[in-house]
């Protein structure tokens, strides 16, 4: 009965367009009144949800990533992916993929990749002949290597609901995964410049101008690595790398760059605490319905049709990838990763799968989601950058949509992907 | 009520602004005193606190701008005027769910009001404080939120 309230309250007033997070927590309002639970359980598990040494990363890393766009940083590392790739067929489509692997070192969220570089390069691709709808698809579908590639906000938020997984090994675990996704994003794009007949840039760019773009460029490249070397050696925690990074990027853009000035703080300041309020009041709903959905035995309930369904891990696997994209299609991403990263990483454990490889299997297939209607946030925010229908984007994004399924499949089936990295850096380094 | 909302406004920018640069100085010093001098044990609570007191404000501040991430395909097919009318009634909703938590967090916040933590060693309300505080604001935006949508509506009648 409690179950079934809260599952028609929330189906209800997420099509009436209630704010998600609202959706979550009035949802629980109505199981809480079902099971004659006591009101105190609102405010308590909404509290314990945000009330995380490490969630301080999460603004930490949005305030890293504002500077770095006020500091205007953006034009340096597309003018550095045009140089390296710009002259294949379809050149400025796969600038732009380039340039979300580069920006997912500063941003670690997809929304703000869809934005700064949406707002630059989608009218720059139109302007050379592709559709403006395929220039969003690209921006949006790329935009997702920022919560994969270091450092990542989906990877922390993972690893603080599930426990137990070190936050570094999951940053160096998404580098691969991030690559093997950009790859083939331009596999995609090639193809269909190809078909549709889409330019490549033609003339070369200086030695001077390469050299000035490239100082440019390593500026900021440096930053992930500082988080994903201080991490792993032992230096500092992930919340601590999020500081420094903040802190660098403040340096970098005042001191070296001069592109940002004093006056423009409080609005970066501003500006990142609005950004992380939206992730905030969701974790804080999240954590009540995680609570909720426990009391009920839906953990217990999800485990024991997996254990009726196979014992094989392999087969576990491929049952898990569509149901998290189910879920990613139907639910927000940090909702999803609050409310089920818990119940199927200690399913995940029983069948023997490795926890940072699981960690990055749960997450780049809930990303996908993103880019999916109903809830995929990923396409409202590139409708609005793009100005395009949203009927239009989502034609234009399917294909792209496929090659990322291929990804998950190969690093779901290929575990050597993504725990080699982190396990050989982690004993080069030291322990995280 | 214009008035109102401007204090309001420029109250909030500037507690929000506050908090988010005092965990950066916060976080920033441990590592430094972590190097040098030896770790300290209050940046970590101090951050904590900073958080949640920024980001729920912000949170309400968000809310005030329509900024929460929500699925408006459906509303939209209804026109703008029965959107406009589906808009307050969720602003309603999340009145009640504002109310709700408060007197929650009541209960919450009185039995842990004689705790202190332990690095700070200020009363444990101040941070279950954040929750009721930002669900005050949600409650005032939303009768805001409101008043905007209803006039839409008898406008268009």
């Amino acid at each position: 009965m409690t179950l079934l309230a809260l599952c028609i309250t929330f189906l209800v007033l997420l099509m009436l367009g209630m704010p998600i997070a609202f959706v979550i927590g009035m949802s629980c309002l109505v199981a809480l009144v079902v099971s004659g639970e006591s009101l105190i359980l609102l405010p308590h598990f909404m509290f314990i949800g945000i009330d995380s040494f490490v969630l301080v990363a999460v603004p930490m890393f949005v305030l890293a990533g504002e500077i770095m766009l006020k500091g205007k940083m953006t034009s340096a590392l597309t003018d550095f992916a045009d140089i390296l790739v710009g002259r294949f067929r379809g050149g400025m489509g796969h600038t732009n993929i380039a340039a979300s692997v580069f920006f997912a070192g500063i941003t670690g969220s997809a929304s703000a990749d869809t934005t700064a570089l949406g707002s630059v390069l989608i009218p720059t691709m139109a302007e050379r002949g592709y559709s403006r709808a395929y220039a969003t698809a690209v921006t949006i579908a790329s935009s997702v290597i920022g919560p994969i590639i270091p450092p990542s906000l989906t990877f922390v938020i993972y690893a603080m609901a599930v426990g137990g997984v070190s936050i570094g090994e999951l940053f160096v675990a998404g580098i691969i995964p991030g690559l093997l996704v950009a790859l083939a994003l331009m596999v995609m794009n090639y193809r269909i410049s190809l078909a549709r007949n889409y330019e490549k840039r033609t003339e070369r760019y200086s030695w001077r101008f390469i050299g000035a773009t490239f100082r440019a460029s390593i500026l900021v490249l440096v930053m992930p690595l500082l988080i994903v070397f201080g991490v792993l050696s032992g230096e500092f925690t992930a919340t601590e790398a999020a500081a420094v990074a903040s802190i660098y990027a403040l340096v970098i853009c005042m001191a070296v760059t001069r592109t940002l000035d004093v006056r423009d703080l409080p609005g970066v300041l501003f500006s990142t605490a609005k950004t992380s309020s939206i992730m905030f009041l969701l974790l804080a709903t999240s954590s009540v319905l995680s609570y909720i959905l426990a009391t009920q035995g839906v953990p217990q309930l999800i485990a024991s049709a997996f254990e009726a369904v196979t014992d094989n891990k392999y087969v576990f696997l491929l049952l898990l990838n569509i149901i998290l994209l189910l879920i990613g299609i139907v639910l927000d991403l940090f909702p999803a990763i609050i409310i089920f990263g818990p119940i199927f990483a200690t399913i995940a454990q029983g069948y023997g799968v490795d926890p940072v490889h699981f960690g990055v299997i749960f997450c780049v297939n809930l990303l996908l989601g993103l880019n999916t209607p109903p809830v995929g946030s990923g396409l409202f925010i590139g409708a609005a950058v793009g100005k395009v229908r949203l009927e239009e984007l989502i034609r234009e994004v399917r294909p792209f949509i496929l090659m990322e399924l291929l990804v998950v499949l190969i690093i779901t089936y290929v575990p050597f992907l993504t725990t080699t990295l982190p396990r050989s850096l982690t004993a080069l380094l030291g322990s995280p | 009520m214009k008035h109102m909302f401007k204090i309001l406004d420029a109250t909030l920018r500037l507690c929000i602004g506050a908090c988010m640069a005092g965990i950066m100085l916060a976080v920033g010093l441990q590592v430094v005193a972590r190097a040098t001098i030896g770790a300290f044990s209050w940046p970590e609570e101090l951050s904590v606190i900073l958080m949640i007191w920024g980001l729920m404000l912000a949170a309400a501040y968000v809310l005030n701008e329509r900024g929460h991430v929500g699925i408006s395909l459906l509303v939209e097919r209804f026109g703008a005027r029965t959107g406009a009318a589906i808009n307050a009634l969720m602003h309603f909703l999340i009145i009640l769910f504002s109310l709700a938590v408060i007197y929650g967090a009541y209960f919450k916040v009185s039995s842990v009001w004689s705790l202190t933590t332990g690095a700070l060693g200020v009363s444990r309300a101040i941070p279950n404080l954040a929750i009721p505080t930002s669900c005050v604001l949600f409650i005032l935006v939303s009768i805001r939120l409101i008043w905007i949508d209803l006039a839409y509506w008898r406008a268009k009648r």
